[in-house]
């Protein structure tokens, strides 16, 4: 019986179940199935203890000269910032590095970005910090809203490049 | 197929928890990825750190106080894995000299993603 189907050059077709319905589907990318652990900047910060009581200090450990609860214990003041293989990249999952004496956008821990409204200004604290000097900067954007004009001030004269999107 | 952030935090909080101790040191040569630890380590700064989580990414913060390494130029430093065995990285910057009045700190960020 095979042989003779064979032998008659016609095709058979299983007509038993459901169409298959997945043949046609087309997987698009790009989809992302690597991980990568990316090591960050390294701040060092220094900070001056003053008159505050450290027990075990040589000179800040004797009570009657150093003082519990000082106030004048320093706060914290950048002196290094480090990048692995010279990139600094901003993640925004810490704000570390946000200037908030500057900064009048919505810098987000959430989101993970900075948004703009209009006039509204980013700027980071030091993100080089060491040796090294900033030779170009990329910045990544999605534009909203009818216009977006974006100002950067690259006094250095650096390389500055603009992408839409993410 | 997507990478899930959920699953990076997995990735994120198995290294968290392997995070053992920091140690700072004098050594100058330019770090490489064959680097096994410090060049110059001062084992009075090999400290236990505190650690902080966000989404997708831990910060790392080692204290040395007051008490420890006045007069020593610090210059590198490393985080140590797995009770020490093993080693994250290894930084190296200008050396800064410590005073008796100074408490270091440095905070290292470190991000999981997809690629």
């Amino acid at each position: 019986m095979v042989l003779d189907l064979y032998n008659s050059h016609r095709e058979t077709r299983d007509n038993l179940g459901n169409q298959d319905e997945n043949k046609n589907l087309i997987l698009l990318g790009p989809y992302k199935e690597t991980i990568g652990t990316e090591l960050g900047p390294t701040q060092i910060t220094i900070s001056n203890i003053g008159d505050a009581f450290i027990l075990g200090h040589v000179t800040n450990g004797i009570l009657g000269t150093s003082m519990l609860g000082a106030t004048n214990y320093g706060s914290p003041t950048v002196v290094r910032v480090v990048n692995p293989n010279n990139i600094f990249h901003e993640h925004f999952r810490f704000s570390d590095f946000n200037d908030t004496t500057v900064t009048t956008a919505s810098f987000s821990t959430t989101y993970f970005n900075v948004s703009f409204d209009l006039d509204e200004i980013f700027q980071t604290k030091s993100i080089f910090y060491n040796v090294e000097s900033v030779q170009y900067v990329t910045i990544y954007v999605n534009l909203t809203g009818s216009k977006t004009t974006i100002t950067v001030d690259n006094g250095g004269g650096q390389l500055v490049t603009l992408t839409e999107g993410t | 197929m997507v990478l899930l952030s959920d699953g990076l935090n997995r990735v994120r909080d198995l290294v968290n928890n392997d995070i053992f101790k920091c140690q700072a040191g004098t050594g100058t040569t330019s770090p490489t990825p064959a680097d096994t630890g410090l060049e110059t380590a001062d084992s009075n700064t090999l400290l236990a750190p505190s650690k902080t989580t966000a989404s997708e990414s831990i910060q790392v913060t080692h204290t040395i106080n007051s008490t420890i390494g006045s007069g020593t130029s610090y210059s590198e430093q490393e985080i140590q894995l797995n009770s020490g065995t093993d080693h994250l990285n290894r930084i190296v910057h200008t050396a800064i000299t410590k005073g008796s009045e100074d408490e270091f700190n440095y905070i290292t960020n470190i991000f999981f993603k997809s690629l």
